[in-house]
């Protein structure tokens, strides 16, 4: 569910925004940064907070998102 | 969308052309569905699961036969002494065979719960509805109701079955108009070709719930070829005997007697 939280948070941000969120190790570290890419979003970056536990992810919301 | 519809709809919003907005105007629309067979139920139940919040059911008063099953598995098969929800309102008298709608109804709420199934009486009125679905219907009753969607000026959907064919045909205000789609179909009109082989009923409502729920989200080719084929018209023809898939443009026909080729005239009467 952490990208499905993040897509509707982006969704009700204005194209250009940034949005910094805390997402877990592990899986969610692959898939979240590749569904935004996916979805027309930037990866602008992550910072480890806690090694393996939690991160700090930062996504520029799209221009162009399809809806 | 609160927390249990997040959770519900969590693998729609992972799509691109869904999102939380698409969800929410699903779960916002109105959707007519004239016709409570075998094809409407189907459509109904994947309506209902892709998050459509209302459906306004036209038909269906009648109940259900032993025969009807083979092409409505969705239908739930009455206990012995167990009286359907519009028997037990009065509207039917004495039978065990819950009405079509009924069957429908019982459907959708297996599928979502939340889903608003009305029962529409007498003339139908688009006026709240962001889709029409004619389901099933005979060209005699589905003509009226897909000429009113174009004088309205919304996209009507059309499915059918009969014998291993399901057809759905998508017609936008402005394209082909449904004459144009009979006088393309050199059996003539697709419904009327006998009783659906029972899984071909289920892929036209199946493959019309596609094609609603893509007209409520604004899918269906937004550039270049694939928008103009959403804008004219297309014609879907599954063969299950032949596990065939055809799809056809529809264009409006300069000899269709309703339209001439331009399009129905808003406030035209329908032409015989």
């Amino acid at each position: 569910m952490s990208y499905v939280r993040a897509k509707l948070t982006l969704e009700s941000m204005a194209a250009g925004e940034v949005l910094e969120l805390t997402i877990a190790g592990g899986e969610h570290l692959e898939n979240v940064p590749r569904s935004a890419e996916a979805d027309g979003h930037r990866v602008l970056g992550v910072e480890e907070e806690i090694p393996g536990e939690r991160y700090r992810m930062f996504i520029r919301r799209g221009a162009d998102p399809w809806v | 969308m609160n927390e249990a519809q997040v959770l519900r709809f969590s693998r729609h919003v992972l799509l691109r052309e869904v999102g939380g907005r698409g969800q929410e105007r699903l779960l916002a629309a109105t959707v007519v569905v004239a016709g409570a067979g075998p094809v409407g139920q189907a459509a109904a139940v994947y309506l209902a699961s892709h998050g459509v919040g209302r459906l306004r059911v036209a038909g269906g008063e009648g109940a259900l036969e032993e025969s009807d099953l083979q092409a409505a598995p969705l239908a739930a098969r009455p206990s012995i002494g167990v009286r359907s929800e519009s028997q037990a309102e009065g509207r039917s008298p004495g039978r065990n065979w819950p009405s079509a709608f009924d069957a429908l109804a019982q459907a959708v709420r297996r599928a979502d719960p939340e889903v608003r199934v009305e029962a529409v009486s007498g003339a139908l009125d688009l006026g709240a509805a962001d889709a029409l679905l004619v389901a099933g219907l005979r060209e005699a009753e589905a003509g009226p109701l897909l000429e009113a969607a174009r004088r309205e000026g919304r996209t009507a959907v059309l499915a059918l079955a009969a014998r291993y064919a399901a057809a759905v045909a998508v017609l936008p205000a402005g394209g082909a108009c449904h004459r144009c789609l009979g006088l393309r179909m050199e059996a003539g009109w697709p419904g009327e070709g006998g009783w659906p082989f029972g899984v071909a009923a289920g892929l036209a409502g199946a493959l019309a719930a596609v094609e609603v729920t893509k007209a409520v989200l604004g899918m269906g080719g937004t550039a270049g070829a694939a928008a103009g084929r959403a804008a004219r018209g297309r014609l879907l023809l599954f063969e299950v005997d032949g596990l065939t898939l055809e799809e056809r443009d529809l264009e409006p026909r300069g000899d269709c007697p309703a339209c001439g080729g331009g399009g129905p005239t808003p406030g035209a009467s329908p032409c015989g």
